[in-house]
């Protein structure tokens, strides 16, 4: 079994948000727990699948671990290295092993600048390569994201989606990293494209052996990628498991809930229950994004199919008792009362 | 047989390019029906042309110089108009060898002729809802205002107090929770889902004979997505509107048209009642469909972890428009025996079955048109 590439430990990070003058003066402001206490591993050469409905810190978790944004506690190893605290400059050579494909298509791509200068500029951050090294290796990555030449004399705005995140892709590659956390890679595209764009991400991993944190609200997308699924709600993981499993034997009541927005999903148990959508749960699920009040217990209970099929169980809403991960075999772990 | 709520024309809507320099020939001959009752879903990548199809119908193609030609027919309550009469006489095009080199319209006469011809026509027998629901309701007004404005507006209840009544009535039909309550609220306090909810009821509170939904669930979330798509499908029940669905998500099309409409490059390639069309195993079909559908990762490509079938290449740019099929170029059924066909001439919109329709050389009806 190949070795563990990223440890995260009860990561949490915080935004504060200041509003008015009162709270501007007095210092005092709401704190926002985006990410509130997730642990979670990645083995070399592995996928793992993070989903979660937007604003549930899907996207903050894998800015945090590349350390663009410190995290309020919790630990990150990354190649056996604590991670966490390591300062600007002791991070930099640690850079190039951790990259992160934006979801924005533009993002990293120099308006002003060709292609070639882009892929230039990402080849000589680190190192200082001769111009004949660097045409090898431009040319190298033209053929890895399968790219053709003559769009190098290209600007950014003269490429269609699907060859923005190429090149996208092929600066990322260019500093060779062995982590990259694709944040949304294909939602911004085509649906003709996504199917381009995830058969070339799938082929570079088995070429190069890169690993993958893979962020993204398509299930069918990050099933077929995944070989480990994380579902996350409001901060928190409340399931992780193999991929198959958290698609078709989901044991949490939201992962039923998320994957049942399938139309040709196989049903399940929870998701065939979770489709007889009653008017009145639906009116319990307007409430939830609602950090100002935080819920007493389950999170998800407001929302929650079974927490109503139970006929409200006070466990559900006790303080006391968040559900916290527990192991339900195969290293299938869930965070429910009654899973 | 009935006459069709809505038949569009051999429309053709174009834009300028500053950024290109040339003209896109967004909606590029597209005819279509939809009978009394029912919905067509029109399914998409972006630039195929579906929403300015549906723009172009609701009158509301802003960019120049938009509609240039075709017939829009809309019968409701007893009357029969063509929403785009007497246009001819406002536009003139010249084209060369696939490319649209200038365009002759006179924009304010034009506009002038379109407005007297929507008046009573858009927001009262066509109503549209909009992706991005936020940005389309009133920021500064209450949706319970912004609902009785409509009401009094386009239905015969012109009081205040029915209008009112009436509005909370809407609001309870697209399963707002206490409507009441929800009727003062500012569509800023509301979640994405909530601002859907209120533009279906504004939308629908008009009493349209036609509703023209717009990707309706793009931008929002998966689980907040199959709401909406669940109501939209009980309203469909329940009220047995009309409505003209333009989307790029093909579970979405699926779940809630009775025809489909899928279209490439600003024309329609492949037409047909819902469940031929997107049968896994349909007899014929367009290959683009089938290459669409491929896209989307299957049960058994999961299973198997195999390769999904991309399709190669880029999106038609509508600029240059090729002599042949406008797939051509990605296409990965082309023959021996049809590759002249395909590279040289546009192929006809032929019906391959009773009511089902396929635009390409691969099916022996287009070859005798």
């Amino acid at each position: 079994m190949s070795q563990t590439i990223l440890e995260v430990t009860d990561l949490r990070k915080d935004y504060s948000q200041r509003r008015g003058l009162f709270s501007m003066l007095t210092g005092q402001g709401r704190v926002i727990p985006a990410v509130d206490g997730v642990s979670f591993y990645i083995r070399e050469n592995e996928t793992v699948g993070l989903v979660g409905e937007s604003g549930c810190g899907k996207t903050t978790i894998g800015r945090t671990v590349l350390r663009l944004t410190d995290a309020s506690s919790g630990r990150i190893v990354f190649d056996g290295r604590d991670i966490t605290t390591l300062s600007r400059a002791e991070l930099r050579p640690l850079r190039r092993e951790m990259q992160m494909i934006f979801q924005d298509l533009d993002a990293g791509l120099n308006p002003g600048m060709r292609v070639r200068d882009i892929l230039r500029e990402a080849l000589t951050v680190h190192e200082r390569p001769s111009d004949a090294e660097i045409a090898g290796r431009i040319r190298e990555l033209l053929e890895q994201v399968s790219l053709k030449d003559s769009k190098l004399a290209n600007f950014p705005s003269e490429l269609s989606g699907g060859e923005k995140r190429r090149v996208g892709i092929a600066r990322v590659l260019a500093v060779r990293p062995r982590l990259i956390v694709a944040d949304e890679p294909t939602s911004a595209l085509d649906i003709s494209i996504q199917a381009q764009v995830v058969n070339l991400l799938r082929d570079l991993q088995k070429n190069l052996g890169l690993t993958y944190l893979f962020i993204s609200h398509d299930l069918p997308v990050v099933e077929l990628v995944s070989q480990k699924v994380a579902v996350m709600y409001l901060g928190r993981i409340v399931e992780m498991g193999l991929a198959e499993n958290i698609a078709h034997q989901p044991r949490h009541p939201y992962t039923g809930i998320l994957w049942s927005s399938f139309a040709d999903k196989e049903t399940t148990e929870v998701t065939r229950r979770v489709r007889n959508v009653t008017v009145e749960r639906e009116r319990r699920a307007w409430g939830v994004f609602d950090f100002e009040q935080p819920t007493s217990g389950c999170r998800f209970a407001p929302r929650c199919p079974l927490y109503k099929d139970r006929g409200h169980p006070a466990v559900c809403t006790d303080p006391a008792s968040e559900p916290q991960l527990r192991d339900v075999g195969h290293g299938h772990v869930v965070a429910c009362h009654f899973a | 047989m009935d006459a069709p709520l809505l038949a569009i024309e051999n429309l053709r809507t174009y834009f300028y390019s500053r950024a290109k320099r040339a003209f896109i020939r967004s909606v590029d001959g597209v005819s279509l029906d939809v009978a009394r009752g029912e919905t067509l879903g029109i399914v998409g990548e972006s630039g195929s042309g579906k929403s300015v199809t549906a723009l172009s119908a609701a009158g509301l193609v802003t960019a120049g110089p938009g509609v240039i030609s075709g017939r829009i027919h809309l019968h409701s309550n007893g009357a029969q108009r063509d929403l785009l009469d007497g246009l001819e006489k406002y536009a003139r095009v010249t084209e060369q060898d696939g490319r649209v080199m200038a365009v002759e319209k006179d924009e304010r006469g034009w506009r002038k002729h379109s407005e007297a011809l929507m008046a009573g026509v858009r927001g009262k027998e066509i109503a549209m809802i909009f992706q991005n629901p936020r940005s389309a309701l009133n920021p500064y007004s209450t949706i319970g205002k912004q609902l009785v404005e409509t009401i009094r507006l386009h239905t015969s209840l012109k009081g205040e107090s029915e209008a009112r009544e009436r509005a909370v009535h809407w609001l309870e039909r697209v399963r707002i929770d206490s409507p009441r309550l929800r009727f003062d609220n500012f569509p800023y306090g509301m979640s994405g889902g909530m601002c859907q909810r209120a533009m279906i009821a504004m939308a629908l509170s008009a009493e349209p004979s036609l509703l023209i939904a717009d990707e309706p669930t793009t931008g929002l979330d998966a689980t907040i997505q199959s709401r909406i798509v669940d109501l939209l499908a009980q309203l469909k029940t329940e009220t047995g509107i009309t409505t003209l669905l333009i989307s790029h998500d093909i579970s979405v099309i699926q779940r809630l048209s009775d025809r489909i409409a899928v279209m490439y490059g600003g024309t329609v390639v492949e037409t047909g009642r819902a469940a031929e069309v997107l049968a896994p195993q349909a007899q014929a079909r367009h290959p683009y469909t089938a290459a669409l559908l491929a896209s989307i990762p299957s049960a058994e490509t999961i299973r198997r972890k195999s390769y999904l079938q991309a399709i190669e290449g880029e999106v038609l740019d509508t600029i240059e428009v090729p002599r042949g099929c406008r797939f051509y170029g990605r296409c990965n059924r082309v023959t021996e025996a049809i590759r002249e066909s395909c590279a040289g001439l546009e192929p006809p919109l032929e019906e391959v079955a009773p009511g089902h329709k396929v635009r390409c050389w691969l099916y022996p009806a287009a070859g005798k048109a």
